[in-house]
Parts: structure tokens; sequence; C-alpha cells
């Protein structure tokens, strides 16, 4: 990463202690990091100078942080992380359906956020690129292959339904990021279904069932209580074949 | 208001004894048939019956007419049957004229006797009447204070109150109680269609401000339509309105029926409030006494960590004191271990407040069983390395039906339990299976099991088991409890028979899931090239 140019990061926090662990953690880390500290200034900063990745607080003295990311989102795709002191599960929802492409609560550990950092960046640039949907697509032991309709794990063929593998590669596209109940129905089975969130989780075990060699010790189909799933990839650049 | 007329019906003072069902005119019909009946007995059997014999007979009707009729049909018959006697028995015979002086004090007699036994009669009955009516009112009177005892809640006495009253008195009744502001606020009415003008509300206030009765009956507003009667005992809580519908009951009956009534609910009403208040007491001196525990336990499990997070950070702050960089490392991890530490506890902290305060409404759900391990075993991962977790679930559960964010929580803080107490590499065991419409879950560890006796106490909050050394809030379990008590279970500890502590959580559950909208789309569907 140290060859690369500097990332150019918004940073959006009202507190001077997480501004200053925040901004030192990731300068330390190659990255530019530019401060607001309101959704005022994080509006002039995001037209201004467009950074690639934002880091956002939701309680901002003048505003609040959902509302910040659904008016960005109507006009850019920049990767938004949520950081929060709101733990809970609705919260979490909120944002991520507000179109954040991640949410840490607070306390997090620097590790953590520089995990989703690389997730978001990626996956951006995955978007950008454009081409990703017919190329084959590798998750720590599983293969994807979009032309052939084919998966395999551990290089063993998995037999999927059309549903199944359409919730596969939904969550594979965006391998490492939490999706919501609403946004993987809305994806896999139309703008109708969204409240069906007892079906996806049945269809997410009958995946796991064929994909996990312990299912009720996932290491791939990763349940985020509440709020969604997540398909775990811990490679930070995953191979992208085609 | 001194319209009489607005009362649709006046109450006359008297009762009218209750005749034997029928027509009005059906006593003096029957009487006719009597009279003629025994005449033509007494006909028949003239040649053999002694004078005296035909007087008597002639006093049957009379009699039987009164014991079932009231007093005109008795007179009556009285009249007819001394024209009967007087027209066939006593000569000239086929006249009314009575020749001799002998007979005409056989006449005389006759009917005074009549007379006499048709009133007798009729005050008879009109007393039996009157005990029966009694009886009924006692009766009334203790239902209503048996009834009134089944519940403590003043609205819900009101509405016993009322319902009994409009049944006792045929009429309606509503109660007003003192809101607290000095202001009314009705309780119940009874029936529902009851409703008083403004000038009634006038009254009723009238009455709560002077603390007795007014309206009819009684010296203030008597035109009204019914009578108010202030709910006391010692303090005033309300009044009582009633209209009474039943026209045979007398004025001085009445009166006491309506005292001896609001006296009942006074007593009822009383109870309720004193038990209310008694209530929220202890509930007070409940949150009194967890505030005063939250505060030392703040004090301490939160200053405690922070104290080692405060010396660490100062410590690698002074630069006078040099420091190896094993030392240096070491300090930065008490700081990460003991905020993480923190973390926790703020968390079940607030998780804790969330639950009591009510604010935290169940999202149940059907969630497969197996999500919900997967997830409790994931966010523990690091913690349970190197302990063997068996799991062992009935096939015949797929789903569970909870708030799957909370339940996740339940799962978590026993397994961290079992964790914490368990030693290293003893078994830890998950054990599920359905009875009946509940679900049984299970969870147990190899550890040194509850301290006996304290089996209930460790659900308790701030209740640490007598563990030296292991690190935790007291509230996990207390967490537990309830939330398993919000989704309507029970949870228990008990010591296993190999030793080591069991919980067990049982779960009323529905019977089935919900169907799948998929299942025949999954077949319609177009397989797809690719994904959209």
């Amino acid at each position: 990463m140290n060859d690369l140019p500097a990332t150019r990061l918004l940073l959006v926090e009202d507190e001077l202690q997480m501004r200053r662990f925040l901004r030192t953690a990731l300068t330390a880390r190659q990255f530019e990091v530019i401060e607001a500290v309101n959704v005022r200034e994080a509006r002039l900063a995001v037209t201004a100078h467009p950074p690639e990745i934002v880091l956002l607080d939701l309680g901002l003295p003048d505003g609040d942080g959902i509302d910040f990311t659904r008016e960005v989102r109507a006009w850019s795709l920049i990767p938004i992380i949520v950081l929060s002191a709101r733990g809970r599960e609705d919260d979490k929802v909120a944002a991520l359906d507000a179109g954040a492409d991640d949410y840490l609560t607070k306390p997090f550990g620097v590790n953590e956020l520089l995990a989703r950092i690389r997730v978001a960046l990626r996956h951006a640039a995955q978007s950008a690129a454009g081409s990703s949907r017919e190329t084959i697509l590798t998750i720590g032991p599983l293969r994807l292959d979009p032309e052939r309709r084919e998966t395999r794990i551990h290089d063993q063929p998995v037999n999927l339904t059309p549903i199944e593998y359409r919730l596969l590669w939904h969550l594979a596209r965006n391998a490492g990021r939490v999706l919501t109940h609403q946004q993987i129905l809305k994806a896999v089975w139309g703008p109708h279904y969204t409240h069906q969130t007892h079906t996806l989780r049945v269809f997410m075990a009958q995946l796991r069932r064929k994909l996990e060699p312990d299912p009720a010790h996932p290491q791939l189909l990763m349940t985020e209580m509440g709020v969604g799933y997540r398909l775990r990839d811990d490679d930070p650049l995953p191979g992208l074949e085609g | 208001m001194n319209d009489a007329g607005k009362w649709p019906y006046r109450q006359p003072d008297r009762l009218p004894v209750h005749t034997a069902s029928g027509p009005p005119w059906s006593g003096y019909v029957i009487g006719l048939i009597a009279v003629l009946l025994t005449t033509a007995l007494a006909l028949g059997g003239r040649t053999w019956l002694t004078p005296p014999d035909l007087v008597m007979l002639h006093l049957l009707p009379v009699m039987a007419v009164a014991s079932r009729f009231g007093q005109g049909p008795s007179l009556a018959t009285s009249a007819l049957a001394v024209a009967a006697y007087d027209f066939f028995f006593i000569h000239p015979y086929f006249t009314l004229s009575v020749s001799d002086s002998q007979s005409i004090l056989t006449v005389i007699i006759l009917f005074t006797v009549g007379l006499v036994i048709s009133s007798l009669m009729t005050r008879i009955r009109r007393q039996e009447q009157e005990a029966r009516e009694r009886e009924q009112q006692t009766e009334a009177l203790y239902h209503l204070s048996r009834d009134v005892l089944s519940t403590l809640d003043d609205q819900e006495v009101a509405s016993i109150i009322t319902r009994h009253a409009s049944r006792l008195f045929r009429g309606e009744a509503g109660i007003w109680l003192e809101d607290g502001n000095g202001g009314l606020t009705l309780a119940a009415v009874c029936p529902e269609s009851f409703h008083l003008s403004g000038q009634a509300m006038m009254v009723i206030r009238w009455c709560c401000d002077h603390g007795q009765s007014a309206g009819r009956g009684t010296g203030v507003f008597p035109n009204e339509a019914f009578t108010v009667l202030p709910i006391a005992t010692g303090r005033l809580y309300g009044a009582l309105a009633i209209r009474i519908g039943n026209r045979a009951l007398l004025q001085s009956e009445r009166q006491e029926l309506l005292s001896a009534f609001a006296r009942q609910a006074s007593l009822a009403i009383d109870r309720a409030r004193l038990g209310e208040e008694a209530r929220s007491a202890a509930v007070r001196v409940q949150a009194e006494e967890m505030r005063a525990t939250l505060l030392s336990m703040a004090s301490h499990d939160l200053r405690t960590p922070l104290a080692a997070i405060t010396g660490a950070g100062t410590t690698l702050k002074d630069h006078d004191t040099p420091l190896a960089p094993a030392q240096q490392h070491e300090l930065l991890e008490t700081i990460c271990t003991e905020a993480e530490r923190m973390e926790r506890l703020i968390t079940n902290l607030l998780d804790m407040v969330r639950l009591e305060s009510g604010s935290c409404t169940l999202h149940r759900e059907w969630i497969p069983f197996e999500e919900l391990i997967g997830s409790t075993l994931v966010r523990l991962e690091k913690r349970s390395l190197g302990k063997h977790i068996t799991l062992e679930v009935d096939k015949t559960i797929s789903m569970l039906y909870v708030d799957a964010v909370l339940f996740e929580q339940v799962l978590v803080n026993l397994l961290d339990n079992a964790l914490k107490h368990a030693p290293l590499n003893l078994e830890i065991t998950w054990k599920v299976h359905q009875e009946a419409n509940r679900v049984i879950l299970r969870v147990g560890d190899r550890g040194p099991g509850i301290p006996p006796g304290q089996e209930e106490r460790i659900f308790e909050k701030f209740i640490r088991g007598e563990c030296a050394g292991v690190p935790g809030s007291g509230l996990g379990l207390a967490i537990c409890r309830g939330v398993v008590q919000a989704h309507q279970g029970t949870i228990r500890a008990l010591n296993r028979a190999r030793g080591g502590a069991e919980f067990r959580i049982e779960l009323p559950q529905p019977a089935m899931p919900p169907e799948l909208f998929s299942s025949e789309l999954e077949e319609t569907l177009i397989p797809e090239a690719h994904p959209p």
C-alpha cells in the first residue's frame, strides 16, 4: 500500500478526541485526511474536493448523518462508512438503507476500521469498473462463474436453485459488506417482497447447508442479527479473474 | 327544575301487591266461577248439609281468591258469595231479600268474615313479597361486595359497581371519580347509553363538594330524575349517580338500599385506591433500591477499568521513566482489555435499562434455530477457543418465534456464562427439544455449578456467582431472564447430576411458521443466464 498515492478521506466528526485519534491512525496509513465538524462543512468538502471515501458520524451538531448520506447518495456513489455511538440494530438498518456502505459502532478498533475501509474502497472500484458482472468471483473458498452459472466451494461443484444462486451472487458481489434484509430481498426477489424476511432466512439456511461444513457455526455466510447478512471476506485483495 | 313531569313515571308510595299472572280481570272471573261452583255444590248437597255447613262452604271461594289475587277480586268474590248464599239458601228463595232476623245476621257475618279474610290474606301476601324483595337486595349487596374483591383497579371496581347498581335498581348508574386535580372524571356507566346533562353534572359536583347526597329523594335538587350519593370513607373519592327504574321499591326502602349500596361502593373504591397506592409505593421503593445498587455498582465497576486505563496511559505518557518495549506493550494491552471490559459493562447496563423501562418492544419473527446458534457462536468465537461445545438439536425444530436480536443476546450471555465458569476443555452442551407448544432449550457446563439456594438469586441484577476472579457485571443472567419473560417464557438454573450448571429455557411457541412465498416462485422463475 505504501507505493500507492494517498487515498483522500473525508472525516466528518464533531468530537475533537475522535478526530485526533482517527487523523493520527489514518495519516500513518497513507490516507490524506480532510476534516469536517458538521454537516455544512461536510457538504462543502464533498462537493469542493470529492474524497474517495467518507467516514461519517451520525450525531452532528447541525444535522443528522443519515440525512446527509441520503443527500450524497442522490448524486454520488462515494463510499460512506458510518461511525456511530448509536449501536441499535434499527439505527444500523436505517443508515445502511439510506445508502451507507458500512456501519461501525463506537468504540471500534483501528484494524476493524481499516478492514471496512478496504472493503468499501474495493467495492467502489468494482462498481466503477462496471464490468465485474461477467467476471468470475472468488471469495475465500468460494468461486462463482456467472457465465456458466457455476458455483464451487473448495473446488467442489455445488448445485444451487436459481434463487439460491442469485442470493449468493448478490452477497458475493458485495463480499465483506453488510447487506440489510431489505436490500437483499429487493435485489433478489424484487421490490414487492421486502417484508418477507422470514423467507430470506430460510433461503440463507439452505445456502449454509450447501456451502458450510458446519451450518450451525458458519465461516462464510455471516448473520448480522437484526440487520442483515454478510459474506465474510478475509482476503484483503481478492483475486479478480476474468 | 320544578317540573315534575320530567320524571316519566311517578312512583307510588305503596307498592301494589303483585297478583298472579294473567290479565287484571282474571281474578274477578275466577272469583265468579268459584262462587258458581260452590253454590252448585251446596245445591247438590243441601239435603244432608246443615245451614252452618252452607255458610262455611261459601267462605271457601273468598279464601281461595284472596290467597291468589288482590283486594279487588277478593272483595267482589266475598260480595258475590253472600249474594249467592242469600239467593239460593235463605227464605224466600230465589230473591235477594231476607225475611227473618237470624238470616240477616248470618248474611252480615258471612260478609264481614269475607272482608277480614281478604284483607288478612292481602297483608300476608304483601309481607311475603317485601321479605322476598329484601332478601334479593341483601343478596345483590353481597354479590357486589364479593365481585369488587376480584380486582384492585379502581376503573374496574367502578364498572362492577355500576353494573350491579343498574341491575339492582333496574335503572341506570354512573360513577365519577376525583382525578386529583380537583376535577371529576367519568369512571364507569351502565348501561352505556346513560348520559347526564351539564346541569346533572352540577348536582354531582355539589354532592362531591359537600359530601352529601343530592337529587331525587333528598332535600337538594329533589326534582332531578336521579339520586347522587357521595363515594367516601373519611376521604372523598367521587360520586355515584343512580336513576331508579324499579317502581316496586318503597320510598323508605329505596333510601336505605341506596345508602347501603353507596357504602359498599365506597369501601370497594377505597380498597382499590389504597391497594394502588401501596403498589406504587412498593415500586418506588424498588426503584430506589435499584438506583442505589446501580450507583454503587457503577462507581465500582466502571471506575476499576478506568483506573487501569488511566494508570497505564499516564505511565506511557510519562517520559521520565523509560520503559522497555515489552513493558510498553503490556500497558497498551491493559488499556485495550479494560476498555473492552467497560464497553461490555455499558452495553449490558443499557440493555438492562431498556428492558426494564419497557421501551423495548419485541419484534418477534420466525428464525432458523441454526442461525441463532451460528451467530452466537461467531460472536463468542475468540473466547470459546479451546473449549468443546456440543450441540444437540431435536430435528423437528427448525424455527423459533422470537425477537432475534434479544434472543441472540440471551444465548450469548448463557454461553458466555458457561465459558467463564467451565474449566478449559470441558464440554458445554446445548440441547433443544420440543414439547407440545413449547421449545425447551438447555445450556449445560461442567463448571463448579450453582451454590445451593442461589438458583433464583443469580438471576437478580448485580448478583454474581461466588466464583472469585470471574469478571462480569452481574447483569448477564438478569438480562436473560428479562428477555425470556418478555417472550412469556421461563428460565431456571439447576445443578446437573454429574456436576456443572444447567440453564433451562422454556418458550411457548405458536404452532407453525408462515408459508414461504418463494416455494412456487422457485419453480416458475425462468433461470437467468446471469443475475440482473
